[in-house]
């Protein structure tokens, strides 16, 4: 007798279970994604238990007739897909069919639907896959689906969840991320009873930001877009002072979705490449817009990956996009506010509605500081116009998408080209706009090169400077540090590289990753001046190093670009490389703080201040100045 | 103890051993110097960061009551710089010290000369032997390129060789390297030192300031067990413990043949090289070499400084050679060599170590520079 033998359906759903339910998250991700399938406009979301007991969705979607309701609970059987062919185009969140069957095996679930057009709804429940008959009741238009005692058949998989608190806050990282790629969606999120989110349908993104991660990040966000061919690429970045320690503050969300990537994630890292500190990480909301067939969802069963057909192609989009917008944004540090979240003492006349909102975005970049620039908090919900048109089919997400910048009817279009200075000269003439004028807005940084700086040192390590709209406060080894990576930087891309040849070889032992990484860009290397050859097993034999780095020892230079090349996933550009090693250099040669500076010395450094491209950042990422607007004195002295 | 010191003999003494002196130290005792005194004219001070210390003589005291005495080293420096008498009156008792001159009296606290650790003393009786004149020489032209950063190497001091016709010193940083013999000779047939001991570079600058050119011959024992090094001069006792680790295999580094020889006189090169390095900076370093048939042609490039073209008259008639050299390395060694001196470069290609060569058995050899051309 054979050994081999088919396994019944249930257990084959209680192993797809496995993939896609690993915990209550994951069928809050699975249900709120049906549901917007479904054409919701409204969700709500409930748990109790932090998902172990209870997870109930309700949608006003398109819902189910009693004949497609059983079907729905079957493995594999779907409305989103109709042939393999469809598996290259998906426009939904899911086509495998195969959630609702797997969350039925390993919970009591019951389901109940209708559709806008039915006289009375249908109620199907399953309990451990075995279901009821389908019975008659009553509900509004819409599907309302409740899973009660997740994993109460496998105890083995009960046993590894997490405390209550904790798969709660799965849960709501999961419900966060649904809630921000689908702003246009009124979402509700209730844990123990209690309500936590209530997230009306907003048009923007950044309104969704200030609930998930507040208001000072929201306000401090900036707008990047950009559209290659067939690609559209939006959404916001945060200003280089918000930072996080991990990448979990990284939303990238495509078609919708909310995915992981490697590669954007490092595009995105890049681009922030010299702003943030080094162990921080970037902030970002960004929205990829792109035709099904140039991506393929169907990777993984959750989803959270994604592969694109021209990668490369989207991570210098990505990289230009977000680069592009800081070298036309002023990037310097603000000094944090006080009380900056006293509420605007009146509410925004409806008139001039419209032009906070775009002034809003500039603000983000001028001058989110200021403290009696009113950023709009309260927003009432706000119909887009391309919103207008009955239920949300999620396939035209991309048209409320491209309504996004120009929804505010007034605001020209180039209102979002971040801080062109067209956008402030549009802001200019409001005449009732609260209380400091936009115009004093204007980034310093556009106004800094041709100020004659006048400043004081004090602490032998900090300049002082008056500037047009208040005083600035520079840190003289950041700064310096700065100017000469650029001078550098700028030297070493038209001349040549020197290297050093070495009388004795130095072998350089290295982990096996770093060694084969390290040969395998011998040549990059090599055009840097670091000649480097394999001498067996993990050891490389250095044979020069670069002429302008010989107080370096060869060891710890190889090593340092060996995990520059290592921890990078994509080819190392001989930019990066070189900016690397000039990050060393312009750091051993810059004054420090401690060093008194002579009259003089504070002109020179100050007037070469105008010829760096980023002087709000040392490469390091430190900032190299702090701004204190003249309000901003005015109002802590009182005088306002 | 009780004594009458000259403040010049004393104030020679107490210049050489303050340098050894740490300025700050876990054992705050080693901040001081320790003065022993002795009737009959054997009096020493000695100070000591136990890397490296010294024995030094003093000259002219009068001992009534011999003992030893901790001097506190800035304070008691500072006194004899500005004493104006011929003699200073010590006088020390367990708590106190008295310094008595003429119209100054000081009373600096005492401690207990037994804490200070014993700067060991030249004990061989096998030794080495070498000119004061020699060693000075040897000192010069190696110590300079050595690299105090590396840890990989012992290279953070001088390779000493010692055998019973000759002295050797190397010192190299990986990129350039500086080899120097002289005659020695050996005192009751002592061994040449096994491994390879290597003088830490602060030892060997003490010991050439302690040399003069006219000075009799310098006394050197290597303790190979102790991992140390013990210099007799004329008036003092330099004792270093070795670098630890190991020194590259520097014979490797001659090539076996080369293609060319060139003779040349040191002081005009020194002054064509100087000339080039004006318009180098840290980031472009490098000067040209041209060796052609009766010309060195130097030059050199550099975005925002500027670019140079030196001619120097050579007398050489052969297959032309470009290379390219950090200039420092070579007016590092150059700067050590009398003007007068004729040097001869023997090179292969751009690629590989050029050797420059004395009659005074120098050899300094240099890894040029590539660049992406």
């Amino acid at each position: 007798m054979g050994i081999i033998r088919e396994l019944p359906a249930s257990v084959i759903n209680q192993i797809a279970a496995g993939e896609v339910v690993e915990r209550p998250a994951s069928v809050v991700k699975e249900l709120l994604e049906n549901a917007l399938d479904a054409g919701a406009t409204r969700i709500d979301v409930a748990v109790e238990r932090g998902g172990k007991d209870l997870i109930r969705v309700a949608d006003n979607g398109k819902g189910m007739s009693p004949e497609d309701l059983p079907l729905a609970f079957r493995p594999h059987a779907t409305s989103k897909l109709a042939e393999a062919e469809d598996l290259f185009r998906i426009a939904t969140l899911g086509f495998r069919g195969e959630a609702l069957a797997a969350i039925a095996e390993v919970s009591k679930t019951r389901c109940q639907s209708r559709p806008a057009d039915a006289a009375e709804g249908a109620e199907l429940s399953i309990d451990a896959g075995v279901p009821a008959p389908i019975k008659p009741c009553g509900c509004p238009p819409g599907t309302v689906i409740e899973v009660r005692h997740l994993f109460h058949n496998t105890p083995v998989r009960r046993t590894f969840l997490k405390s209550d608190s904790t798969e709660a806050g799965h849960v709501l990282d999961t419900f966060a991320r649904v809630a921000l790629a689908h702003p246009t969606v009124h979402f509700t999120f209730r844990s123990a009873g209690k309500l936590v989110h209530d997230l009306p349908s907003v048009t923007g993104l950044k309104e969704r930001v200030a609930v998930f991660f507040g208001q000072e990040l929201a306000d401090s966000l900036l707008w990047v877009e950009s559209q290659v061919e067939s690609i559209h690429l939006w959404g916001y970045v945060a200003h280089p002072s918000q930072s996080r320690s991990t990448a979990k503050a990284q939303f990238l969300f495509v078609a919708g979705r909310y995915v992981r990537d490697r590669s954007l994630g490092h595009a995105l890292n890049e681009a922030y490449r010299g702003l943030l500190m080094v162990g921080r990480m970037p902030v970002a909301f960004l929205h990829l817009e792109l035709p099904p067939e140039e991506v393929d969802v169907n990777v993984h069963p959750t989803k959270v990956e994604v592969r694109f057909r021209d990668s490369q192609r989207i991570y210098s989009q990505l990289l230009s996009t977000v680069r592009q917008t800081f070298l036309q944004s002023d990037l310097h540090s603000r000094l944090q506010p006080v009380d900056d979240a006293s509420p605007k003492e009146t509410a925004p006349p409806a008139s001039s509605y419209t032009l906070s909102t775009s002034s809003a975005d500039r603000q983000a970049v001028a001058s989110w500081f200021t403290p009696s620039a009113s950023p709009p908090l309260n927003f009432k919900p706000y119909p887009s116009p391309g919103y207008a048109g009955g239920p949300l089919a999620p396939t035209n997400l991309p048209e409320w998408a491209k309504s996004l910048p120009t929804s505010p009817p007034v605001a020209s279009g180039d209102a979002f080209n971040e801080l062109g200075p067209a956008s402030v000269s549009t802001a200019e003439p409001i005449p009732d706009a609260p209380a400091p004028e936009p115009a004093r807005d204007t980034p310093p940084a556009l106004a800094v090169p041709d100020l004659p700086l006048k400043a004081i040192q004090v602490h032998d390590s900090y300049l002082i400077a008056e500037t047009r709209d208040g005083m600035m406060v520079i840190d003289q080894h950041a700064l310096h540090e700065r100017i000469l990576y650029e001078e550098l930087r700028e030297r070493v891309d038209r001349g040549h590289v020197e290297s050093q040849r070495l009388l004795v070889p130095e072998p350089v032992h290295l982990s096996a990753s770093e060694a084969a990484i390290v040969l395998e860009q011998a040549e990059v290397l090599a055009r840097l001046g670091l000649e480097v050859e394999g001498f067996g097993g993990d050891t490389v034999l250095v044979l020069s190093v670069p002429a302008m780095l010989t107080g370096l020892s060869p060891e710890r230079l190889l090593r340092d670009l060996a995990e520059h090349l290592r921890t990078k996933p994509l080819e190392p550009t001989r930019d990066a490389l070189v900016a690397e090693l000039l990050h060393m250099v312009a750091c051993k040669a810059a004054i420090k703080a401690g060093q008194r500076l002579t009259p003089a010395e504070i002109d020179a450094l100050l007037e070469r201040r105008g010829l760096v491209h980023d002087i709000h950042h040392c490469p390091h990422g430190r900032p190299t100045a702090l701004i204190f607007t003249k309000s901003e004195l005015e109002k802590q002295f009182g005088r306002i | 103890m009780k004594a009458l010191c000259n403040c010049e003999g004393l104030l020679t003494a107490f210049g050489m051993v303050s340098g050894v002196v740490p300025a700050r130290s876990p054992k705050p005792i080693l901040q001081n110097v320790k003065l022993v005194a002795n009737t009959d004219e054997s009096s020493i001070l000695m100070g000591t960061d136990l890397e490296v210390g010294i024995r030094h003589r003093v000259l002219g005291m009068k001992v009534e009551q011999p003992g030893t005495v901790i001097l506190p080293t800035a304070r008691f420096g500072s006194i004899l710089r500005t004493s104006t008498d011929q003699e200073l009156a010590l006088e020390a008792d367990g708590d106190h010290l008295m310094v008595r001159g003429l119209h100054a009296e000081f009373q600096l606290p005492g401690e207990d000369a037994s804490l200070y650790p014993e700067v060991p003393d030249f004990g061989a009786s096998a030794y080495h032997v070498v000119s004061a004149a020699d060693l000075r020489k040897l000192i010069r032209r190696t110590i300079f390129a050595t690299d105090l950063e590396t840890t990989r190497y012992a290279l953070g001091g001088v390779l000493v060789e010692l055998t019973a016709e000759s002295i050797t010193m190397v010192g190299t940083d990986g990129r350039r390297l500086a080899r120097m013999s002289a005659p020695a000779e050996t005192e009751n047939n002592a061994p040449n030192p096994g491994g390879s001991p290597v003088i830490p570079v602060k030892a060997l600058k003490l010991l050439e300031r302690n040399l003069n050119d006219e000075d009799p011959p310098v006394h050197i024992a290597v303790q190979s067990g102790a991992a140390a090094v013990l210099v007799r001069t004329e008036r003092a006792v330099i004792y270093s413990r070795l670098v630890e680790g190991r020194f590259p295999r520097y014979q490797d580094v001659f090539p076996s043949h080369v293609d060319v020889k060139i003779p040349l006189e040191v002081g005009p090169l020194r002054l064509a090289v100087e000339q080039a390095s004006i318009v180098t900076n840290d980031e472009s370093r490098g000067v040209d070499f041209q060796f052609s048939s009766g010309y060195l042609k130097l030059a050199s490039q550099t975005a925002d400084v500027g670019s140079s073209h030196i001619e120097l008259p050579i007398n050489y008639e052969g297959k032309p050679v470009d290379i390219t050299f950090d200039p420092r390395y070579l007016i590092d060694a150059l700067k050590t060599l009398d003007d007068k001196t004729s040097i001869t470069a023997e090179l292969i290609d751009s690629k590989n170590a050029a050797v420059f060569k004395t009659d005074d058995r120098y050899t300094y050899v240099v890894m040029p520079l590539t660049r992406d051309r």
